[in-house]
């Protein structure tokens, strides 16, 4: 029994570019190594052993399923499909089971018509026994022929992928559970058992419940026992029912929680981190908003009434101004006294009559001396004597004027010279507000690549709500569920006291000996179920406690030599049933927090456990093919891996990058591969080792991979 | 005529600006835009806009006077103006260089109607010149750089940019 695989080909299948015989990996016991670096083939090597046994393969893009169906124009090799309107494209599969070898090729014929392309897909599936080669035709046949290479029951401990480890094994649901013990253990004969017991005890029960119908002495007494009796089966029973139905809904919550738990972080982080980047974004527009306020108000600033801008350079003006009236205020009074020179006259100067005496005389006493009328000395005495009695006054100039525009201009007489400074400090506001609007928009665009970190583009903040508001239902109904469970067991202990009551006095009164024949029957059947739930329980329990042994042993292994202890996988039955797998440290505390390494180690030290522990089987009978187990895994990790895998697989095909030479793309592989490759050479690790490399540097579509066989 | 009669006078005087300089004024005084979301900054009404290019040719000096027969607008009375304050002091530079226009101050005391009105002629005639050298100043900038408009502090730096 047990599968082996011999090789695996691929024509025109992604950038596996040629026929099969170019793209042909054989393989042999032990560990298989295909070593490639990002885009060089491992997820689409990986994908060929998909398309052989579920006709899907996975979008590493999109990070899901596809049915081939719809995915052969991603299939195909770009190479060859830019060089041909017609080809084939497939991938083939050649392994052995319980002595007879299955050759499978799944195969499309792609043709380009018009802009389309159009696809014709088969199945060719030939068994080979002995000399005889046997083409398989029925559908059914070829079925059954490739479910050899790994039964669908099996897939999930054979076949898996890095990406979706952490969802490996669930031993948390009573399904995967049951799955799980089955394919250690082989207990469905058990399990059907069981019912059959159950279906007797019913029977037997009723047998009982008929005769004493048939006996006629019962008195009222004893009909009022049975019908308490009755009553206590119908409540327990019912009691039973709803601890069942509890049960049921607390597995089923578990599993909705589990379902949102992967979710559940992540969505939190993404409300967490959207609230976060709406923050950032309002403070960086009320940043930009202030910068725009600032950057309208420039123009006002110009026309400022305390400080304006326009007038920046005209210091001067104000003084000059200043001057202009200082000069105007001299030259009025100076005209004044030109026009007027009299009419303040010097004291002892002649008053009015004296004047008038002096015209009529023609005689100026002031120079004693003659002043003929109409002579100038007359008519200057005459001049004196006519002066206006009141002065000009000044208001009646624009003095007034200049007056009021000195006044009104006079504060930027102080302000002008400050407008430099005031610009510059303006400026300088501005431009911290760019270096703020600059730095806000770094935290910005951090927050927003957090965000598609954690996969923002994919989900609406609604989605994410739904997922958090599922957890919680989902933790809130297990723990309602939980309690209600306890509720009933409470009422059962009860009833039960009550019931042992009622059958012992009914004991006492009915003694015919077909009831006790009845009776004593049901007691038995009661007796032999019980017996066999028991087994089953203890089965369950002794194989939980072996997986938890040797995962531990595998953890250990893993884990040996890492500089953090990963902590103790604690395996531990659930009320509802299920097994709760937590990592414990030396005090028995749950530990949080491992990186997705440890986690990932956790999962593949459950699935080799299982494998190993396989009841009346030494080694595991089905290939282990993975894509990138490692990807999250540190040196060491890979290392005991590989010490240890020998002893669980009996063939493993790796696919892995870390054992490339990153910073050196001539050597093909780095030091670690090296050693493993001459441990293959000299025979001291059995197996293959290729390395994938690309013919020439292309992008990712027009990529055609060539590989190196290192191990012989 | 006294002081307050001449205030009023000059309150009343409406300068006019060259048909040439229309179009940009009226693009970079369009009062309904926002500075920095269009492609061109913009200000104020359209007397700002004035305003801003007196003191740009009060800045340069040498007044660019209208060319006989030279298609002019109509700006609104200085009474419109505002600051006020602002408004004043561009007074007060025209009246600083009245002599470059032939009148001292001293003359216009108790000068009779005929030779206010001369002067007030002669007064908007040199505000106007000047105007008209700050919008020849702002043209040029306006035909062979753009761009500068484009940045909301291209007003200020114009004004920084004379020496």
């Amino acid at each position: 029994m047990g599968t082996l695989i011999k090789s695996i080909s691929f024509q025109n299948f992604y950038n596996y570019y040629g026929s099969y015989e170019d793209n042909t990996y054989t393989f042999t016991e032990g560990i298989n190594i295909i070593n490639a670096d990002n885009n060089m083939g491992k997820s689409k090597f990986f994908n060929g052993f998909l398309w052989i046994l579920r006709d899907e393969v996975y979008d590493s893009d999109e990070k899901k399923y596809y049915p081939v169906s719809v995915s052969y124009y991603k299939m195909m090799s770009a190479k060859a499909r830019h060089e041909s309107a017609e080809l084939e494209m497939g991938v083939r599969v050649i392994y052995e089971n319980d002595g007879k070898t299955y050759n499978v090729c799944k195969s499309v014929i792609c043709k380009k018509q018009d802009e389309d392309w159009v696809y014709q897909a088969r199945t060719d599936v030939m068994k080979t026994e002995g000399n005889d080669d046997l083409p398989l035709l029925d559908k059914d046949e070829k079925l059954t022929a490739i479910r050899c290479l790994i039964p669908a029951e099996m897939e999930k401990y054979s076949l898996l992928q890095g990406e979706s480890m952490e969802r490996l094994v669930d031993l948390s649901t009573l399904d995967g559970l049951e799955k799980t013990i089955n394919v250690l253990a082989d207990i469905n004969n058990l399990i059907k058992m069981c019912g059959l017991a159950s279906d007797l005890v019913k029977q037997a029960k009723k047998s009982y419940q008929e005769e004493e119908k048939r006996n006629k002495e019962a008195d009222d007494g004893i009909i009022r026992l049975r019908q308490e009796r009755d009553n206590y089966d119908k409540w327990i029973e019912e009691a039973k029912e709803k601890i069942g139905l509890a049960r049921k809904e607390s597995v089923e919550a578990k599993e909705k929680e589990q379902q949102y738990e992967s979710e559940f972080f992540s969505s939190k982080k993404r409300i967490q981190l959207r609230k976060e980047y709406d923050d950032e974004c309002r403070k960086l527009k009320e940043l930009k908003d202030t910068h725009e306020q600032q950057e309208l108000s420039i123009t006002s600033r110009l026309f400022d009434e305390n400080c304006p801008w326009i007038l920046y350079g005209l210091d001067d003006e104000t003084s000059i101004f200043d001057d202009h009236r200082i000069t105007l205020t001299k030259q009025i009074a100076k005209q004044e006294i030109q026009d007027n020179p009299d009419i303040m006259l010097p004291e002892g100067s002649p008053d009015a009559p004296s004047l008038k005496r002096m015209l009529e005389h023609q005689w100026c006493e002031v120079c004693n001396r003659e002043a003929l009328r109409g002579s100038e000395p007359w008519l200057h005495i005459k001049k004196v004597m006519e002066r206006p009695k009141k002065p000009m006054r000044v208001s009646d100039s624009f003095m007034q004027f200049y007056g009021d525009i000195q006044k009104s201009t006079g504060r930027y007489e102080t302000t002008i010279p400050n407008i430099a400074a005031d610009y510059n400090n303006y400026m300088s506001d501005i431009l911290d507000l760019e270096d703020k609007i600059e730095q806000q928009g770094i935290i910005v665009e951090t927050k927003e690549n957090e965000l598609t970190l954690v996969g923002s583009e994919n989900t609406t903040d609604e989605d994410d709500r739904r997922v958090l508001a599922g957890y919680n239902l989902a933790k809130k109904t297990q723990e309602e569920k939980a309690e209600e469970i306890q509720r009933y067991s409470s009422k059962i202990d009860l009833w039960k006291k009550g019931l042992d009551k009622v059958k012992k006095e009914l004991d006492k009164r009915q003694g015919s000996t077909p009831i006790r024949k009845a009776k004593q029957l049901y007691e038995d059947m009661q007796i032999v179920e019980s017996i066999f739930y028991k087994t089953k329980e203890r089965i369950f329990e002794e194989i939980v406690s072996k997986l938890q042994g040797t995962a531990n042993d595998m953890y250990g292994a893993l884990t040996k030599g890492n500089q953090t202890l990963g902590g103790t996988l604690n395996f531990e039955r659930q009320e509802n049933g299920t097994v709760k797998v937590s990592v414990t440290n030396s005090f028995g505390e749950e530990l949080f927090g491992n990186g997705t390494g440890f986690q990932r180690m956790k999962q593949l030290a459950i699935v080799m456990s299982i494998i190993s522990s396989k009841v009346g089987n030494k080694s595991f009978e089905y290939p282990f093919v993975s894509d990138a187990p490692f990807s999250e895994f540190s040196w060491n990790f890979i290392r005991n891996f590989f010490d240890i895998a020998p002893n669980v697989f009996r063939q493993s095909i790796i696919m892995i990058k870390e054992l490339c030479e990153p910073n050196n793309p001539e050597l093909l592989i780095n030091k670690h591969g090296e050693d493993i490759a001459e441990k293959m050479r000299t025979g001291v690790i059995k197996g293959t080792f290729y390395v994938n490399y690309p013919e020439e540097k292309a992008d990712a579509s027009n990529l055609v991979t060539k590989k190196k066989c290192y191990s012989e | 005529m006294n002081s307050a009669e001449l205030k009023n006078k000059i309150s009343d005087l409406r300068p006019n600006y060259s048909d040439k300089y229309r179009s940009m004024i009226e693009t970079i005084s369009n009062k309904q835009e926002r500075i920095g979301k269009g492609n061109i900054a913009q200000f104020g009404p359209y007397f700002q806009t004035f305003m801003y290019a007196c003191v740009i040719g009060l800045r340069l000096g040498n007044p660019k006077y209208f060319e006989p027969q030279e298609k002019t607008w109509e700006f609104a009375p200085l009474f419109r103006w505002k600051p006020e304050p602002i408004k004043d002091y561009i007074i007060m530079m025209l009246l600083n260089r009245s002599e470059s226009y032939g009148y001292n101050w001293i003359d216009l005391e108790n000068a009779d109607e005929e030779t206010i009105t001369k002067f007030l002629r002669a007064f908007v005639r040199e505000m106007e010149g000047y105007a008209n050298r700050g919008f020849e100043y702002i043209y040029e900038k306006w035909e062979k750089e753009r761009v500068m408009f484009s940045t909301p502090t291209v007003f200020v730096d114009i004004l920084k940019d004379i020496n």
